[in-house]
């Protein structure tokens, strides 16, 4: 190599190197007198950011000392399944009462006791004839299972009644005692939105 | 020794300046783009996303009617749901009214419903009659709001395209002409072209922004997903473009470097 050629790296390689330091200078003030926007800006981006998370989703678990859920399922995941077998209906159950949710199956309302904590339990469906159009003919005394992978329970019909969707009263959530609340709308024939809801009160076999 | 800090000053101040410069070029030609974004919306399956997403909502609306997903299906025709988006995306970059017309579904919807009835042998109560409205309006909401995300944003939307339209062409400029006056000033001060630092320093602040920001920007989860995707891919193209600019910034300089000889002692 030339002295010249020499020259012309060493001027390249000294102009590389202060043009890095600048930049990290730049980098460095702009980190110090922007903080709290990058900040804000950062918490912007990771709130509306998906969360990669590694964590297993736990299995639905009783703590039986307590008599509350361990583990509570995840919105909108499958958790249990309900069978009324007098009627031929089998259905899973869903945490949640979207209208997604609603779709696919039995939803249960959100604030309602699970299976096995000994509260009242809301669940509901729609009355298409893919769900729950049959409810109507049940009777009392018939059975109401409901199967969750921390047990299975069982719950017999004790009433039956046609409330208004805002009568909150007929579906009380207490906790002195386990019963379930199975309800659509009603007529079940109704071909649009009904303010009607038909409601089967079950309690728990012991 | 004033001098070097003058220098020094102007130096750093003409980098970030470039920096923004080439950094409002690259969104600006992506952003207020429209024929780019329209490309985007085809590339990343936008239209079909969107059309799932509107037979799923729908359908949980209508589920009283208990219709079959084909019924629903035929409620919504694809091509008039895309030539709707392809209408606002119009709209917004042209500033131009937006009217999305949902009387085809609903005259679709009034069928149906009347079939219902007649095959039941009687006519609607007057409730019922005021749940089939109420009914009607929801898929007409559900239908605008997949079309335009947020109805009442829109035209405010227009106005801030319509603003920074007309805005960065003039930001551009001002920017090319305050660089070039600290170029010369740096250059009659050191008697000599001093481009180089400058040039290499917004390069390397370029690739220190795709390094440090790119990520955060990758997971974003935002409304739909054909909106998501859209936008994660505007996002790709963004920071694909700034590395490049980065890149051919660092190979400018050190070409310029060498022709202009700067920095060589002779």
């Amino acid at each position: 190599m030339t002295k010249s050629q020499v020259l012309f790296m060493k001027a390249i390689i000294t102009n590389l190197i202060i043009a890095f330091i600048y930049s990290l200078l730049i980098v460095i003030l702009s980190y110090f007198l922007l903080s709290q926007p990058l900040s804000d800006f950062s918490l912007l981006l990771d709130l509306i950011s998906a969360n990669d998370s590694t964590k297993t989703l736990e299995e639905v678990s009783l703590d039986l000392t307590t008599k509350n859920l361990a583990v509570y399922p995840e919105y909108g995941s499958k958790y249990a399944e309900l069978s009324i077998p007098s009627l031929n209906i089998k259905k899973d159950v869903y945490y949640g009462d979207s209208m997604r949710v609603l779709k696919k199956g039995i939803g249960h309302t959100m604030g309602s006791f699970f299976p096995g904590e000994g509260g009242s339990i809301l669940y509901m469906g729609h009355n298409t004839s893919n769900m729950l159009r049959n409810l109507g003919n049940i009777n009392l005394n018939d059975k109401i299972i409901v199967t969750t992978n921390y047990g299975t329970y069982t719950y017999s019909v004790y009433e039956t009644k046609i409330i208004e969707d805002t009568d909150l009263n007929e579906v009380p959530i207490k906790r002195d005692k386990e019963i379930l609340m199975l309800y659509t709308c009603y007529p079940f024939t109704t071909i649009v939105y009904t303010k009607y809801r038909f409601v089967v009160y079950a309690t728990l076999d012991n | 020794m004033i001098k070097k800090i003058i220098t020094f000053i102007l130096e750093i101040l003409c980098s970030i300046l470039l920096f923004s410069l080439v950094l409002i070029f690259i969104i600006s030609s992506k952003v207020l783009n429209k024929d780019y974004i329209l490309s985007t919306l085809n590339k990343n399956d936008y239209y079909n996303l969107l059309y799932t997403d509107l037979i799923e909502k729908t359908e949980s609306n209508l589920i009283e009617l208990d219709l079959d997903n084909e019924t629903v299906k035929s409620l919504f025709d694809f091509n008039k749901v895309k030539q709707d988006v392809n209408s606002l995306i119009e709209g917004i970059y042209n500033n131009k009214n937006i009217v999305i017309d949902t009387s085809s579904i609903l005259n679709k919807i009034d069928s149906i419903i009347d079939k219902r009835f007649k095959d039941n042998n009687r006519i609607p109560t007057e409730e019922e009659n005021k749940n089939i409205n109420e009914l009607k309006l929801n898929v007409k909401n559900i239908y605008e709001s997949e079309i335009m995300i947020h109805k009442n944003m829109i035209p405010k939307i227009q106005k801030i395209v319509s603003l920074i339209n007309n805005i960065i062409p003039v930001i551009e400029i001002v920017l090319i002409v305050i660089i070039v006056v600290l170029l010369l000033v740096i250059s009659l001060i050191n008697n000599g072209v001093h481009i180089v630092k400058p040039l290499l320093t917004s390069g390397f602040l370029l690739i220190f922004m795709y390094i440090l920001f790119k990520s955060k920007f990758m997971n974003i989860l935002l409304l739909s997903d054909g909106f998501n995707k859209a936008l994660i891919a505007v996002f790709k193209d963004i920071f694909k473009s700034i590395i490049i600019y980065g890149i051919i910034l660092i190979i400018l300089a050190i070409s310029l470097n060498i022709l202009f000889k700067e920095n060589i002692k002779k």
